[in-house]
Order: C-alpha cells, then structure tokens, then sequence
C-alpha cells in the first residue's frame, strides 16, 4: 500500500495547477524512493516530468511499486477543498481503484476524507538521458514569467540566446519586435534572486511562447527556474520543489524559423 | 474487420467473402448500403445465388472478445449473423424519393440504372446484379415497357402498402413459431381474439418498422386501421442485435470528442499554438 504524509497541502495544490493545464490525465508511479510522473502534451511536442522524493514528505510508506492513473482535473478539484495549510495525507491499496485523500485542518479539529475514482491510463515511459547542456541559466521565476507574458503580446515564438554576457529573450511579429535583456549576475529584483549562467557554448534556440508561457504555472513552486539549452535538444525548464523534488518540462525546438 | 468465418446452416455451399472490388457478382460481396429507416450506412451481403441479398448484423457486439483459431487470435471476436434481406426494403425509399410525386402528378417512370445510380452511395447500383429485382419491383411499382427489353418503374403507394400487408399478414399468421416473441404471447391469454389480433399487427408492424421510413408505417397503420399501441406492448430487439455501421471507428470518434470537450484553458491555448519546425518530444528521448 501507498502511504505519504504531506505537511502542508498548498504543494500538491501548486503542483497541480503546474501539469494540470498541459496534462489531462496521467499515471503517478509510486515506489519506495518517491511518486514520479511523466507525462506528454496532447500535441506530444512538450514532456512534463514531476518527482517527489520519498524524504522531503513527513510520512512516506510504498510497500510496492505501484502506478496510479489519476484524472488531473478531478484531483485538482479535489484539491480545492483542502486549506493551503491543511496536513495532507494521501492512501490507496495495491490493488484497489481508489485513492484516498484526508486533509487534516492545522489544529486538527477539521478532518475531510475524499475517494477519488483511479483509471487505466495508458502512457509510454521515455527515457530521458542525463545530458550536460552547453548553456544553464539561473533566473528568478517571476522575471521568466514575465518576460514570456510580454514578449507573447508580439509573436507565437521567441528566441533564446545565451552569451556570455547574459540571457537575450527576443520576438518579432506583425507589429514589431522586442527583447528583453538580462546581465549575468544581474538581480532584476530587490529580493536578490541573481541571474547567473554556466556556459560551454553560445547557444540560439527558438521556442513556442504558448507553451513556455504553459509552464509558467510553475512559478509559484519556486522563486528560480533554470533553463537547459543545448542546440538541436529540448529545452529543459526546471522549478525545484523546496526540498521535496522538481517539476521539469521539456520543449521541442523550433528548427528552421528564425522568428 | 480484418476476416470473417462462415458458418452456414446449409455447410453446401461455402461463401467465399471478398471485399467489393469484383465488377460482377460471381461470388458474395460486401457492400455498404444506406439503411432503409436511418440512412446510416450498414452492411449488406450480395451473393448470386438466392436469397441474392443478407443483412450483417453484429450480435451482442458489445461484449469484447477474440477467438483461438489454432496459433492465431481473431481479435475482433464479434459474432455476425447473415439472415436474407427483401431488396425491395431497400429500394423503397430510393423508388419513393426518385418519382418526385407532387399533388398532381404520380410521377416519373425510370428505368431501374437511373433509379439505382446515386451520386453518394454509388454502391446501390450492384442491387442491378439481382436478376429478379424486376420481377420483385411488379409488387410495388408500375410498370411500362415501351420496348421490350425496356423497363421503366414508378413506385405505387398502394401496391406498397399491399405488399406490406401481405408481410405483416406473414408474420402474424406464423406468429406462434417465433420463440423471440414468447414473452409476448403468455400476455395474450387474457385478451379477446380480436384483441390478439390487433396486438399481434402492432408488432408485426413495430417489426417491419425497423426497415421503414416512418412515412410508410403510418399508412400501413391506416390501412389496418391501428391507432398508435401503448409502448408497453412494443417488442425491442435493439438491446440485443446491433447493426455494424459501416464507419467502424464511429465509437472512437466519440470518445475523441468527449475527451476534446475536456480539455481546461491552458491546453486549448496550446492546441492553437503554431507547431511549425517542432519535432515530437519521442523523437529525442526513446522508449
């Protein structure tokens, strides 16, 4: 059986308004070093891959490894009835087709127990190598956030160039054009999120702005994100999940428009 | 619908099924017909020897299973039953619709190519391969016959209606051996004989009403002078037999549809996003 305690439930909350826009169902692979899930978008360009390690929750038992498919949007209402403080635990049976969600109130007088139906979900599993990228940036989430949001007014897709010097997010369209310039060790904000780049190579990739704009969702799970370019791969988009684990989305490049 | 197995009741003669590619009807083919009440499209089976013309109909389809034939699995284990069909059924709403009756007029005569050849359902023309659909069309149609050799039909509401009397008659005369109307037959102790007779009509009727364009039950009904049965005493073998539709994915289709119908926001806006010069996420990481 699958037992995890979650000390606050506002992170499975963020988590699923982080997928729930790009996935409508998918599996959670349970097993003893934590709940994985994998999924693709219906266009099958972008991957979203969450993994939530076995210690970052307050109680953590898998006897067995075990896939649970899952509505993205039931659960997500679900969610909803859960205070942002509430203790979340989260239950189901090997072999059953429930999954049991209490949500205890923070000064445990309130206690709500949801079943959520499970499905059979088909999905293919791909592997995804470890790859050492010619160009990382550390940002603050909210300036990434916003740049996609502005830079989504002139043009369905954006180009990202990485120098040594900093991170160039640029776009043209109809109207016009614009970029957005950040110096490397650059903090765009009072709070002191700095920019910082780890280079091998220049890279100039360009990418759809609907689905960056897509992951964006992510934001509120971290205060950095990371961005891992290399020529001809996807993109890898990373929020870490304070000490619990990562949501990472993977984006096909643009090959061939210069837009 | 990958193969069929035929089991015949007379193991004589073994049909040989092919898809309608053939010109001529040497042996049975499958051909997709529009169907006489719906106008879906369903299949019907074509074979030179009488009865010329079998409906498929797919029994208890919604079951899935598969068979074992030796080493192989026959995935779609669907069980189908040929049973004769009067081609007549099937041209009447084609006869009906093609002699533009008005008010004034009765209509126009047409030689049986014209009346078969329809621009959307170009496979009707192969009921011409039935060398008695002439002959059969005497019962319902008009006929003149400037030449010999020519042949021109005008359908004629009561011959039509005639004729479906005589098939009502039919059924209501050999009702006692149906066993599917058993049921229906341990509530009639009560009734008067004339009261069994006319429920008996209603379900002879309700029967060939599986097979009629609803304009045409209504005259049958005036003819016996029924007025509308209580629904209770309609028989319904939908529940048990299920017509194949020709679009076979049809189901799937509907599932696609209801799952479009959910997606939230964020995925529609994806759904409209330009795609151009993405290569598919599988393309970069294997399986």
């Amino acid at each position: 059986m699958l037992e995890a305690r979650l000390a606050k439930a506002a992170i499975l909350k963020k988590l699923l308004d982080a997928i729930k826009e790009l996935v409508t169902d998918a599996n959670f692979d349970c097993n003893d070093s934590g709940i994985a899930l994998q999924a693709m978008d219906n266009s099958h360009v972008a991957l979203v891959a969450l993994m939530l390690r076995s210690q970052g929750f307050e109680h953590f038992r898998c006897d067995r490894n075990h896939s649970l498919g899952i509505s993205l949007a039931s659960l997500s209402k679900v969610l909803k009835c859960a205070g942002n403080d509430d203790m979340l635990t989260i239950k189901s049976e090997e072999d059953g087709d429930i999954l049991q969600l209490v949500f205890e109130s923070p000064s445990s007088d309130t206690i709500s127990e949801y079943d959520l139906k499970l499905m059979d979900i088909d999905s293919e599993h791909l592997g995804i190598p470890d790859t050492a990228y010619d160009a990382v940036v550390k940002m603050p989430s909210v300036a990434f956030q916003r740049i996609c949001r502005d830079l989504s007014n002139l043009s369905e897709s954006v180009s990202i160039e990485v120098d040594k010097e900093g991170i160039r997010f640029s776009a043209a369209g109809e109207m016009g054009n614009g970029n957005t310039r950040i110096k490397q060790g650059s903090a765009v904000d009072d709070e002191g999120v700095a920019t910082t780049i780890e280079l091998n190579q220049s890279v100039n990739l360009t990418f759809s702005l609907k689905y960056l704009s897509n992951f964006t969702k992510a934001t509120p799970l971290s205060d950095t994100v990371s961005l891992n370019m290399s020529a001809d791969v996807p993109l890898l988009v990373e929020y870490k999940v304070s000490e619990i684990g990562y949501i990472r989305y993977y984006l096909a490049p643009k090959i061939g428009d210069d837009n | 619908m990958s193969a069929f197995i035929c089991l015949q009741k007379t193991p004589s003669e073994l049909p040989n099924v092919q898809q309608s590619d053939g010109k001529d009807v040497a042996s049975p083919i499958l051909l997709q017909l529009p169907h006489p009440r719906t106008g879906e499209l369903v299949y019907f089976m074509l074979r030179p020897q009488e009865p010329c013309l079998l409906e498929l109909q797919q029994v208890d389809g919604n079951e899935r299973t598969s068979w074992f034939i030796d080493n192989t699995v026959q995935k779609d284990g669907s069980i189908y039953a040929f049973s004769p069909f009067d081609p007549l059924l099937l041209v009447l709403p084609i006869l009906d619709a093609r002699r533009r009756k008005t008010p004034e007029t009765a209509g126009s005569f047409l030689s049986l190519e014209d009346l078969l050849h329809i621009e959307e359902h170009s496979e009707i023309a192969r009921l011409t391969a039935i060398a008695a659909l002439p002959a059969k069309l005497d019962s319902i149609c008009d006929i003149t016959s400037p030449a010999p050799d020519m042949q021109f039909f005008r359908l004629n509401d009561e011959k039509v209606v005639a004729w479906l009397r005589a098939k009502c008659d039919l059924i209501v005369r050999k009702f006692d051996t149906y066993t599917l109307l058993q049921s229906l037959r341990s509530g009639e102790k009560l009734l008067k004989e004339k009261q069994v007779l006319e429920s008996r009509r209603h379900v002879a009727i309700r029967l060939l009403g599986d097979y009629l364009p609803p304009s045409w039950i209504v005259l049958l009904k005036d003819s016996y002078g029924l007025k509308e049965a209580p629904v209770s005493e309609y028989v319904y073998f939908e529940n048990v037999v299920k017509r194949p539709l020709a679009n076979s994915n049809a189901e799937q289709q509907s599932v696609a549809a209801v799952k479009k119908a959910k997606l939230n926001h964020g995925q529609r806006a994806l759904a409209k996003a330009n795609k151009e010069g993405m290569k598919s996420i599988t393309s970069f990481f294997k399986k």
